[in-house]
């Protein structure tokens, strides 16, 4: 009989006052003093400031523009912009007028976008304007606007007014995720898990108001949304928007806006900490936040020794962010943390000290994926939810529920590129596209992605890996093509 | 140190960061989708060539090279630069 250890922190939260992530962040700007609410730190200009009066009435003004647009509640609305105080401002604007966030990766390309704009079906895209041509071909029959340096403009007029969409109740955003099928599912977060993520992770970081977090991981991610963006503009602090990741240029900005925090992938402080040198760490420094892949036992170390920081690392999900985390004071290496307040998770493991599927429960877990009831029934087995992670608790003598979750890999067929998830079976798919291409297989080997071809007898030529790269390109986003591809018979 | 002995200076620098055989970097071999060198390993060049020939290196610039050759060319340009102002 399969046994399955069960961590349970449910009891122990209780839910904020505000169910909408707009009236939450507006609520807590409107106290906010004279400090920036924002900074954006960009490598060919000066640091832009936006105060939170600035940014409370970009919020409106925004909205009032969306409505003018026929914007209204449930309305699924797609954006594909960088990250940007405009990014911050439609996603609160949207909110408030109750229309369903979609944000879409840049780097996405046919394969993806096309499952994007099948599934969520989009009434409106706001993109940057140097992005329109990659997403022009799913644009047909929906408005369009962009964004320009001069603000952002409806340049297509939709072919009938947006429709509305079903959600469940409090759908904030449809975020896309894979499960190695081959294909993104997208699953829809509530507000309340928004603020609940961002409430856990506070608890977590113990920020004070005044202070600053720097940040330059894409916007489109949970990781980011809830603790980049949420967490800084709930708790007061400055949200520093690094547009870059440049090791001299982080540094730079963690010297001259006095960073306390800082939150990235595990490969960017790895990273930092290979550019540092010997030069002695800016003093201003407390936390390395970190999240979206595995962050070593040995590189934890390193880094505390070197910019003597807590290391907080922690673990979460598309479906619901974070289900773990580090806590200061108390972190320690080589784990995910104990479980956030909030949620209830199983490891179902043959042995209750063994590895096991991490299996969690929460009511502020996301309600599924959106119009995909067949992959959504496969993933939430009762009342929990299916990670297809793996995973066991480290033996402590603190209590049972202050157990810290050790993260064991992958049960899905995906894996993290630079804490970018990467479904095997979407490559694979991506490279029987091509024609000469019989079959095709994908592994995740010491760091890289590497692919097994088996082209037919017209296919072989000495540069059909390079000839397939740059049909990939233009099929998926390039961080998912193989580093090698090897040929087959 | 002239520009002539940059070259295997940088070469050692992007095979030791890209773990791929310096034999490899031909001037037309396409650095992201030949070499596979992602952001991250392209950031990691940049400060490390940045520190090794105490240059300032742009971003956007960098962005814009798509070949081994132009990545030699553009290290060049700027130390020859970097030596004429110093």
């Amino acid at each position: 009989m399969r046994g399955k250890t069960t961590v349970s922190r449910a009891a122990d939260f209780e839910f904020a006052s505000h169910d909408s992530i707009s009236d939450a962040v507006l609520a807590s700007l409107a106290d906010w003093g004279s400090r920036p609410a924002l900074s954006v730190v960009s490598p060919d200009r000066p640091v832009q400031l936006i105060s939170a009066d600035d940014l409370r009435t970009g919020v409106y003004d925004v909205e009032r523009l969306l409505r003018s647009w026929g914007v209204r509640q449930s309305v699924p609305v797609a954006l594909f912009l960088e990250n940007s105080a405009d990014f911050v401002i439609l996603l609160l604007a949207l909110a408030r007028i109750g229309a369903v966030v979609i944000p879409g990766k840049l780097d996405w390309r046919r394969m993806e976008l096309a499952e994007l704009f099948e599934n969520a079906d989009p009434q409106l895209v706001i993109s940057e304007e140097s992005h329109v041509e990659a997403v022009s071909p799913f644009l047909t029959g929906r408005a369009v606007a962009v964004r320009r340096a001069q603000g952002i403009a409806l340049v297509q007029e939709p072919g009938k007014l947006p429709g509305e969409a079903e959600f469940p109740d409090n759908v904030a955003s449809i975020n896309y995720t894979y499960r190695g099928l081959g294909y993104p599912l997208g699953a829809m977060v509530t507000h309340r898990q928004y603020l609940h993520g961002a409430r856990v992770l506070q608890d977590g970081l113990q920020a004070e108001a005044g202070e600053q977090m720097l940040y330059s991981i894409p916007m489109t991610h949970i990781f980011t949304l809830v603790g980049c963006i949420l967490v800084p503009l709930l708790y007061g602090l400055t949200g520093v928007i690094a547009r870059t990741i440049h090791p001299r240029l982080l540094f730079q900005a963690i010297h001259d806006l006095n960073i306390q925090h800082l939150t990235a992938v595990p490969e960017i402080y790895s990273l930092l900490l290979r550019a540092h040198g010997e030069s002695p760490p800016p003093p201003s420094l407390r936390t390395f936040v970190s999240g979206g892949s595995v962050l070593s036992g040995e590189l934890f170390a390193r880094l505390g020794e070197h910019f003597g920081v807590e290391v907080l690392h922690g673990y979460g999900l598309t479906e619901f962010t974070p289900v773990s985390r580090n806590a200061r004071g108390a972190s320690q290496a080589g784990t995910v943390g104990p479980m956030c307040d909030g949620i209830d998770c199983r490891i179902d493991s043959a042995d209750h000290a063994e590895s096991g599927e991490i299996m969690i429960r929460s009511r502020f877990l996301s309600p599924g994926y959106y119009r995909r009831e067949t992959e959504t029934r496969a993933a939430w087995d009762g009342q929990f939810f299916r990670t297809g992670d793996m995973g066991r608790f480290s033996v402590s003598s603190d209590g049972f529920a202050e157990r810290h979750l050790m993260f064991d890999g992958e049960r899905k067929a995906t894996r993290k590129v630079n804490g970018v998830m990467v479904d095997l079976e979407e490559v694979r798919l991506a490279l029987t596209r091509f024609p000469h291409v019989r079959d095709a297989s994908v592994r995740f080997e010491t760091g890289a992605l590497v692919a097994e071809v088996a082209p037919d007898a017209s296919g072989v030529t000495p540069d059909l890996p390079a000839t397939l790269r740059q049909f990939l390109k233009k099929q998926i986003a390039s961080y998912k093509i193989p580093r090698i591809i090897n040929l087959r018979e | 140190m002239t520009e002539s002995d940059l070259r295997p200076r940088i070469e050692q620098i992007v095979s030791r960061i890209s773990r791929i055989d310096a034999s490899e970097f031909h001037d037309d071999v396409l650095i992201r989708e030949e070499l596979g060198i992602d952001s991250l390993m392209a950031m990691e060049i940049l400060a490390t060539c940045e520190k090794e020939f105490d240059l300032q290196l742009d971003e956007a610039e960098f962005s814009c090279v798509e070949t081994v050759g132009e990545f030699f060319q553009l290290l060049e340009a700027r130390y020859a630069e970097q030596r004429i102002a110093g």
